[in-house]
């Protein structure tokens, strides 16, 4: 548990990064575009998972009532 | 099966071809359905990305839409996109006569449908020419580009879904080599999926 | 389709499975084998054309500014263009549709019994598209300009300017083929997913299915949920081009990062879709030769399936020097590190298999091996890049170029090869020549390593990628390095000759070859239960499937195979 812990600890580190630097091209523009990028990326990342699965569930009951049936 | 077949071109099935023993049962859900399915799927990813694509570039400039651009017509978009799924119910609607085995009055109201389809797309064509004549053209603004990528994306649809629409509705009545009411599922499929991406699209670029 | 229809299509079918003119079973065929092999020998075409591109570059990086022997002078653009082409040649053009069109094809049917495709006609005309595809990239090497050289993510504005990238139609024709080529396995996946549901043979449960089937399912899956917005982006990226859009360009209030959005959302998914294929063929080929049972079938099969879902949420981790929001790339990190878990299970499941059996090294089993051997190796480089603190020091460095090379060259080629040297008894009837094949192997392992190992350390020492003539930099012009450089070009030139022991081994054994037995592997899968090559409509009759694939060396039996469609005493 208290390694869990520690694990939670140090990995809540990574809600405040620092802007590097030394990176050149480190940049993001506007805060509007940063949050348009945000919703587009959790968009276009959910939209599949979430219709895939949808539409295995769908065909998997399908086929699990034809199996009980026959 | 490269001259004699009763089937539309491309949806031809070869599933039972086999003439012999033992037999494959007959599947719970019809290879055209499960293959609309999927290219829904990429249907809805294709527009997810224009969406996408649209709330960035917004985001991106301060004055939304652009100094100098006409406004888009929202009231008469608006009975349009009441004839679209006013459209898509009576599809919905034959459906259910089909099922109940009642072809004839199915295929009627069907034909309602691909009417009011029709009506749809050679309004939002006639708006089209409004909007050019006001100087909304693709490469004025972003936003012109974007208004056309996005309605002309799904302008596309409905043009591609009519016609395969028209077709099953012809050869469904058809004397010689009729279509039963299930092959044509999966192109209606296609309309609902038409139909409803379309309110979407006018919140997005119309109103918001 | 209704059963009257049905049955009077069945008997018009069952007479035109003999009577086949030359035009319709070879230039409009419907049969699947015969698509299958069109998409395999298309495939392998272009390989040559890609193999032959990346000799020139290499020539040009090793012996800057000479005449390049059978090739001629490489200039600047034109070398942009030779790497834009391979890169694209090389995924697109050969290992789709080797891998998932030639060999889905090919296989799919054949493995779960039944005669065809469940849209033949619809699986004509994706061939038909992706030759179309094929025949304009290659027309685009020809036109004013030359080919597109804007590298094959064809980042804007560079490629969305004809002032930039200085080839105007040569950057439009690229995308509109990469575009054709999209739809054409559009499909062809609409295909194989709906034939693998509805059309197994009696008996075969979801999982009675080879790995081989269920991993080419799951990579045209994940395909066919991926590829929309690469679409969506090509249409723009054109309009850009040709239309005097603006949607990337940020003079006209676009934002050239969009692309970078929608094509890495496609782009990292393809290199599952392009991975999962071979992972499945070698799973079959690992069983045959150590004639075991797969290790944890179900196990394998779920680790494909956590692997497909992840591969939705890693695709940021191409952008980390961008300009994404750090709090964006810190979920990627994650997400890119949680995805090896579901490989690496995978990777020990398939050495477990391997762990006691009695290993035969035929050479489909070579490839096999060294696939996995090599893939490890593209793997474990991958961790590292995937932290995105070390990606601004590797990012777009000859370490990555070896990395991405070490997992696309074992999953391109050397499974290609697995697959073509398993399955070609059945697809000509006739044996391939095992001595030349393990020669072939030998010749291509070995300098595969050669070229790519050293490119790490150049990579190391800061050698960007794309870059025309490392002479002109200083720190990266020091002798050891050229050194190095020209040792990994020798060693291509090397591999490429070896592969004219491949194509006289094809040839010759096509013709000439010792007759194939039906099932010269003692093989359980569905395909060896019939003549090699198999005729036209594929099965006499519609076989019942009895057990799993894996059945190997059961405790009990004078036969250490037991053949799915086999019934029990």
């Amino acid at each position: 548990m208290a390694l869990f812990l520690q694990f939670i600890i140090v990995l809540s580190f990574s809600l405040f990064p620092r802007i590097v630097e030394a990176c050149a091209v480190c940049f993001s523009g506007k805060e509007e575009s940063l949050e348009a990028f945000y919703l587009t990326t959790v968009l276009l990342t959910l939209l599949p998972l979430v219709m895939l699965s949808l539409i295995g569930y769908w065909l998997y009951r399908q086929y699990r009532k034809e199996e009980n049936v026959s | 099966m490269t001259t004699t077949s009763s089937q539309s071109v491309l949806l031809a099935t070869s599933e039972s071809s086999l003439p012999r023993q033992p037999k494959r049962a007959e599947p719970p859900v019809s290879s055209g359905v499960i293959g609309m399915l999927l290219f829904m799927v990429t249907e809805v990813m294709f527009f997810g990305a224009l969406i996408s694509a649209y709330l960035v570039i917004r985001a991106g400039l301060d004055e939304w839409p652009p100094w100098g651009q006409p406004r888009l017509p929202i009231e008469t978009t608006a009975i349009n996109t009441l004839v679209l799924l006013v459209s898509g119910f009576l599809m919905s609607y034959s459906r259910n006569l089909f099922k109940k085995k009642n072809i004839s009055e199915g295929r009627k109201w069907f034909g309602y449908s691909i009417l009011l389809g029709t009506f749809f797309f050679i309004s939002q064509g006639y708006e089209w020419a409004q909007l050019i004549k006001f100087g909304l053209t693709v490469s004025s603004s972003v936003y012109g580009g974007l208004f056309y990528l996005i309605i002309g994306a799904h302008g596309f649809h409905v043009i591609g879904t009519l016609a395969f629409l028209i077709y099953a509705w012809n050869r469904l009545g058809a004397p010689v080599n009729p279509i039963t009411s299930e092959e044509i599922f999966p192109v209606q499929l296609l309309w609902y999926f038409v139909v409803c991406v379309w309110p979407v699209l006018y919140v997005l670029v119309y109103l918001d | 389709m209704s059963q009257a229809t049905a049955a009077v299509k069945k008997d018009s079918q069952a007479e035109h499975h003999e009577e086949l003119s030359f035009l319709y079973k070879y230039i409009l065929p419907v049969d699947h084998k015969i698509i299958g092999m069109q998409y395999i020998f298309t495939g392998l075409i272009m390989a040559i054309i890609g193999g032959y591109f990346s000799y020139a570059f290499r020539m040009q990086l090793a012996f800057p500014g000479e005449v390049v022997p059978l090739y001629g002078l490489v200039g600047p653009g034109e070398y942009n263009m030779l790497i834009t082409n391979h890169g694209t040649i090389m995924i697109f053009w050969v290992a789709m549709p080797v891998l998932i069109a030639g060999f889905g094809n090919y296989l799919i049917p054949l493995m779960i019994g039944c005669d065809d495709m469940v849209f033949p006609r619809l699986n004509r005309l994706s061939y038909q598209i992706f030759l179309v595809s094929a025949l304009v990239l290659i027309a685009s090497f020809f036109v004013t300009g030359g080919g597109f050289g804007g590298a094959w993510t064809s980042y804007p504005p560079l490629s969305s300017n004809a002032e930039y990238s200085l080839t105007d139609w040569g950057a439009s024709l690229w995308i509109l083929a990469v575009a054709l080529e999209f739809v054409s396995f559009l499909l062809g996946g609409i295909n194989f997913i709906t034939t693998t549901m509805n059309a197994r043979a009696p008996g075969m449960k979801m999982m009675d299915i080879p790995i081989a089937v269920w991993f080419i399912v799951i990579a045209v899956i994940l395909f066919m949920a991926s590829v929309g917005p690469l679409i969506a982006g090509a249409v723009m990226l054109f309009m850009d081009q040709r239309l005097g859009t603006s949607f990337f360009l940020p003079s006209g209030g676009g934002d050239p990062l969009l692309w970078q959005h929608l094509f890495w959302f496609f782009g990292h998914p393809e290199v599952y879709v392009v991975l999962l294929p071979t992972m499945g063929i070698v799973a079959d080929v690992i069983t045959v030769f150590s004639r075991k049972k797969l290790f944890g079938y179900r196990t394998v099969l779920y680790t494909a399936f956590a692997t497909g879902g992840l591969s939705f949420v890693v695709w940021a981790h191409h952008q980390f020097i961008a300009g994404i929001d750090p709090r964006v790339a810190n979920v990627f990190v994650v997400t890119t590190v949680l995805i090896s878990i579901p490989l690496a299970e995978m990777m020990f499941s398939y050495i477990a298999t391997l762990y006691g059996g009695s290993i035969e090294l035929k050479t489909p089993m070579l490839w096999a091996l060294g696939f996995l051997a090599a893939f490890l190796i593209g793997g474990v480089t991958g961790i590292y890049l995937g932290a995105s603190a070390l990606d601004i020091y590797f990012h777009d460095s000859y370490f990555v170029l070896a990395h991405f090379h070490y997992t696309f060259f074992p999953i391109t080629i050397i499974g290609m090869f697995a697959a073509l040297t398993f399955w070609f008894p059945k697809m000509f009837g006739r044996m391939m020549n095992e001595t030349l094949g393990k020669i072939h192997f030998w010749g291509t392992f070995i300098p595969f390593n050669c070229i790519f190992l050293p490119l790490f350390f150049l990579g190391l020492a800061g050698q960007n990628r794309r870059v025309y003539n490392f002479q002109l930099y200083p720190d990266l012009a020091t002798q050891d390095l050229q050194n190095i450089r020209i040792f990994a070009t020798l060693s291509l030139v090397v591999m490429l000759i070896f592969q004219l022991v491949f194509i006289y081994n094809f040839f010759v054994s096509m013709f000439k070859g010792e007759k194939a037995p039906n099932n010269p592997w003692n093989a359980n899968t569905l395909e060896w239960s019939i003549p090699s090559p198999p005729p036209h409509g594929n099965f006499k009759t519609l076989p019942t499937v009895y057990r799993g694939a894996y059945e190997y060396s059961v405790p009990g039996r004078e036969l250490d195979y037991w053949p799915q469609n086999e019934a029990p005493k």
